[in-house]
């Protein structure tokens, strides 16, 4: 399944005012909640994992990333939430913990598979690298604004 | 100099979580320049020290990787690398 199939409309936020990564990765979890994707326990788990090992991602453009996710055991169907944020959040730096990147994208994976995560991440991974694609999602006014720069890419 | 490597990746995770944060810290401490690339998957050699690069390897647990690098430090980088690897990322 690629991620355009799997971004859950309900669970898309734009320009979302949050003042920390805990913010982000609540509204979009209860998001995911309230759909079905995930369990209750999903918010919590991700959050612990974040600290542990955490998702931030320097880009090549002018915005960060981040993707926080978390165990299979917390989902119970796979599906992906995006945000992009009003103004950055901080996130560790997955390679260097120890570093703080500034993101204003989010992703939040919830897969039911370990190999589905892997390949979720590696296509994640693509569209992080194509900051153009990146552009358009911070230039977005509305959820179906993500979905349309999604497509665009897939034309 | 130049050094090249293939070897199984046996984490269950994979060129993932935090062997994919290992596996890109390790390289970048060399001034070399490392590609790897997915021999199972037989992807193009991408930047080693860059994760967003190894991510889309999609480097699945017992897939096959090619590990090159060149200049001053490439075999001690290349060392360091399967040394990691097969250390199953010091788990």
């Amino acid at each position: 399944m690629s991620l355009r199939e799997l971004i859950v409309k309900s669970a898309i936020s734009i320009q979302l005012d949050a003042n920390d990564k805990a913010a982000v990765v609540k509204t979009l979890g209860n998001q995911l909640l309230e759909a079905g994707f995930v369990k209750e326990t999903f918010i919590e788990a991700a959050l612990t994992r974040e600290k542990s090992m955490p998702t931030g991602l320097p880009l090549n453009g002018s915005y960060n990333a981040a993707i926080p996710h978390t165990d299979v055991e917390h989902v119970n169907k796979s599906g992906v939430a995006v945000a992009t944020l009003k103004a950055p959040v901080t996130f560790q730096n997955m390679v260097n913990p120890d570093e703080i990147v500034d993101v204003r994208v989010v992703f939040l994976l919830a897969l039911d598979k370990p190999k589905a995560q892997i390949e979720m991440l590696q296509e994640i991974a693509g569209v992080l690298q194509n900051p153009a694609l990146i552009e358009k999602f911070m230039a977005a006014q509305v959820p179906q604004d993500i979905i349309k720069a999604l497509d665009s890419e897939n034309e | 100099m130049k050094s090249t490597l293939k070897i199984k990746v046996t984490h269950p995770a994979g060129l993932h979580a935090r062997p994919a944060s290992v596996f890109v810290q390790t390289a970048s401490k060399f001034s070399s320049d490392i590609m790897v690339k997915n021999l199972t998957d037989d992807s193009a050699a991408v930047n080693a020290k860059s994760i967003l690069s190894v991510l889309t390897l999609g480097v699945m647990q017992d897939h096959e990787v090619e590990i090159s690098a060149e200049g001053e430090d490439a075999k001690d980088a290349i060392s360091a690398l399967e040394a990691l690897i097969s250390s199953n990322f010091g788990e």
